[in-house]
């Protein structure tokens, strides 16, 4: 649904994005995540041609991005925390106006989500607050059922039941429907991303399917014959490793339980015990990020 | 044409209250344009023909700001639409807000004043033409390169400062046509290419950088003709197309005719007047002389060239200026009138200097008189349609002659009032009267154009010199002719030893 290869955004010396080359299979949901500042938003940007690339290419629904056109803009869906809506607009006229630029728009949905989130169709946009401006935006976006569901930070600052609720409803037009998220909101990746790429300034550190991803890291906690200091040479997929009195800790992003186990011993000897905790995709984003900031 | 026509009517019940402000401003003007009968504008017609194309600019603005071309957080960025729709939406609604109620007005204001609108058509369309590229493409480009309306006007006030820095684009460019209809399109065609190029780079592309390059570019280059536009070039291209036919040539005439010399104790400057005659054009013929360029060149080889024209209320002290001019066509011939900072001329006045220039000669014939008693009217080809009555305000009775015409500017003319045999009729010019009120008093958006002339009546036995006694008036007749050039020649000159003191 979405390929970019080697897409990179420069403004004049800094680079918002280098080199990211990923692939969004049909009917996923494709969570872009990082901290503040890592070029997610400059990314989703790019590809829907919001942003010229400096370099590289992405590609949507089999489209040049720099040449999507009406045509394609028809059937994606894109909602962003940072959009400005016509504050002057009324819902109500919002979305009679936005009806017009789609034919395949569908009334009935649009009232069924109108009086699911309960929005005030008599009221300007300018009026509304942040989580109903939200949905607004959402109702447009998805009202002519796209097949692409893009949405750039569209739940931070919402609290958990309005996230719960529109979360739901983009759920609802999967796997029809292929959905690109960026968030830097751990929990809310976790409960609905089938895949997920990391970026950390600009740079992809790795993109893959939740569940794979969640199956390889493990938070490693290795029990000593005695105390002892950390090994110098470490494998590289070993991150954050520490040792204090007897116990070794690190988060092993290549966990494999006799290789793990082999590792282990060759790099402690005779240990007492070894217990690899599965992780959280939150757990595994910080270890990443903790990583991050002890390389740098 | 669906979604141009769905993001028009989107325009227009956003913006109604501002396109009412501008619809009423239009009205006033239309109403004051169309009550005047003289070629001196009123206060409020002068503000109102200064703020209804700012007006017009910002509503226009306003309209491209409703979907901005320069950020990345616009929602109407991820939404299909096509940019011919929305482009077409957003000159649509200049056309339907600006153009259009201009168009109607015109309208009105020529039928009120007497004329056909569907006579004036071709003028009518000149009118939309003029105001296209004056307005309404400069300010949807501008409005495409600026990313909310602060900037649009900040940028309209930066523009409007230093265009009135380097003089009055809008009289220089409408008024005068005939005297520099090379750059005067010129800068039309450059502002229309650049306006419409940025437009597409924006509306297409959304290359921002790209565009204001452009726009800076022709920038450069509109203040680079306006200010540098050689009139030399002017001047041959008009020679080359209407050559008067034999050799012209300008000579000193060596008597001292005119008053010229210290000038008043207060002054600053002195003026000198030399008689110049021009040789070569048939006898009789009537002409208007003027100088391109004019160096005095002083004995210990200092140069006073002729400055450029000046900005409007430009009064700061200049140690030269310099014009070759005939005061009527029909005068007693041209003269070279100097004026020294009186500093300069006290070196200058025992010596001699070398003056040396271009000049341009404009061969005139004069139509058919047309003529008209006092209270009554008359209709020339050239100058339109022409009255003459007698008005009265606080200080004095006077003939007004007042010639009006569908046209862009009023042709020049000269008025004669003519009493009985053996009388010297009066001789006046059209527009040779001015407002001495401050303000701004340029009817640039006026569709007719207005010529006016006072000749002064004197009452009782006693006759003041150019006026008419009031018991003529009744046999009084008043003939106005316009004057229609025929040829133009460049010409060089090149006086030497012309000795200062003499003059």
């Amino acid at each position: 649904m979405i390929r970019t290869e080697g897409l990179t955004k420069r403004y004049r010396k800094m680079e918002a994005l280098h080199d990211l080359s990923i692939a969004v299979p049909e009917g996923s949901v494709y969570a872009l995540v990082g901290p503040n500042g890592a070029g997610k938003s400059t990314a989703i940007q790019t590809v829907m041609n919001i942003l010229r690339p400096s370099a590289g290419r992405a590609e949507v629904m089999g489209v040049d991005s720099r040449a999507l056109g009406a045509e394609e803009l028809a059937r994606i869906g894109y909602v962003a925390e940072s959009q400005k809506l016509p504050g002057w607009m009324t819902v109500g006229y919002f979305l009679a106006y936005c009806k017009g630029f789609y034919p395949a728009w569908n009334d009935a949905e649009a009232a069924e989500l109108v009086r699911g989130y309960g929005l005030p169709l008599e009221r300007p946009m300018q009026a509304l607050s942040r989580g109903m401006r939200v949905k607004a935006a959402l109702v447009a976006a998805l009202a002519y059922r796209p097949r692409l569901i893009v949405l750039d930070e569209p739940f931070s600052g919402l609290d958990v039941l309005v996230r719960e609720e529109l979360i739901e409803s983009i759920l609802d037009r999967t796997p029809e429907a292929t959905v690109l998220v960026c968030s830097h909101d751990l929990g809310e990746i976790e409960s609905f991303a089938t895949h997920v790429a990391y970026l950390n300034e600009g740079r992809l550190e790795f993109a893959e399917e939740m569940a794979t991803l969640t199956e390889r890291f493990r938070e490693v906690e290795v029990t000593l014959d005695r105390e002892a200091e950390m090994p110098r040479e470490l494998p590289a997929h070993w991150m954050n490793a520490e040792c204090a009195g007897v116990v070794a800790r690190f988060t092993d992003a290549r966990y494999d339980a006799a290789a793990s186990a082999a590792e282990i011993a060759r790099r402690f000897g005779a240990v007492r015990g070894v217990e690899a905790r599965r992780m959280s995709f939150r757990a595994i984003f910080l270890a990443m990020a903790r990583a991050a900031r002890r390389a740098q | 044409m669906r979604l141009l026509l769905h993001t028009f009517r989107k325009d227009s019940r956003r913006l109604w209250p501002a396109v009412g402000i501008t619809l009423a401003l239009l009205a006033t003007l239309a109403r004051e344009d169309r009550w005047r009968a003289d070629r001196v504008v009123g206060l409020t017609e002068g503000w109102l023909n200064l703020l209804l194309p700012l007006a017009w600019a910002c509503l226009i603005a306003l309209a491209i700001l409703e979907e901005p071309l320069v950020g990345t957080r616009h929602f109407w960025l991820t939404r299909p639409y096509r940019w011919q729709s929305l482009l077409g939406a957003k000159a649509l609604f200049a056309v339907a807000y600006v153009h259009v109620p201009l168009l109607v007005a015109d309208c009105y204001v020529l039928a009120a004043r007497g004329f056909s609108p569907v006579g004036a058509a071709a003028h009518l369309a000149g009118r939309q033409v003029l105001l296209a590229c004056a307005l309404s493409v400069p300010s949807l480009a501008l409005a495409a390169m600026v990313g909310n309306f602060t900037q649009f006007v900040l940028m309209v006030l930066a523009l409007g400062t230093v265009t009135n820095f380097f003089g009055a684009a809008f009289e220089m460019g409408v008024k005068t046509p005939a005297e520099n209809w090379l750059s005067g399109p010129t800068i039309a065609a450059l502002v229309l290419g650049a306006g419409l190029a940025i437009l597409y780079l924006q509306y297409r592309r959304r290359g921002t950088a790209k565009a204001r390059g452009v726009g800076v570019a022709a920038a450069l280059v509109v203040a680079g003709v306006a200010m540098f536009w050689p009139e030399a070039v002017e001047n041959s291209v008009h020679a080359a197309l209407r050559p008067i036919g034999s050799r012209v040539a300008l000579q000193l005439d060596a008597t001292p005719r005119y008053p010229g010399g210290q000038g008043s104790a207060l002054s600053t400057s002195v003026d000198l007047v030399i008689p110049v005659e021009v040789t070569g054009l048939p006898a009789g013929a009537l002409f208007q002389v003027s100088a391109a360029r004019l160096t005095v060149t002083a004995a210990n080889g200092k140069r006073y060239e002729n400055p450029e024209a000046d900005g409007p209320g430009n009064w700061e002290r200049r140690p030269f200026q310099g014009w070759l001019t005939r005061m009527t066509p029909e005068g007693d011939g041209a003269v070279l009138f100097l004026r020294f900072e009186r500093k300069e001329f006290a070196r200058l006045r025992d010596t001699k200097v070398r003056i040396a220039g271009q000049a341009l000669v404009k061969l005139l014939r004069k139509t058919e008189t047309r003529w008209m008693a006092v209270g009554g009217g008359t209709v020339s080809r050239e100058l339109g349609r022409c009255t003459a009555s007698l008005v009265e305000d606080r200080w004095a009775e006077r003939v007004k002659v007042l010639c009006e015409a569908a046209r862009e500017a009023a042709a020049p003319a000269s008025v004669m009032l003519w009493t009985r045999e053996g009388q010297r009729p009066l001789y006046h010019r059209l527009n040779d009267s001015f407002s001495a009120v401050s303000g701004p008093r340029v009817a640039w958006l006026s569709p007719v154009a207005r010529g006016t002339t006072f000749l002064g009546v004197s009452r009782g036995e006693q006759r003041y010199p150019g006026t008419v006694l009031e018991e003529d008036l009744g046999r009084a007749r008043i003939g106005v002719m316009a004057e229609v050039v025929t040829g133009y020649a460049v010409v060089e000159f090149d006086f030497r030893d012309v000795a200062m003191g003499k003059w």
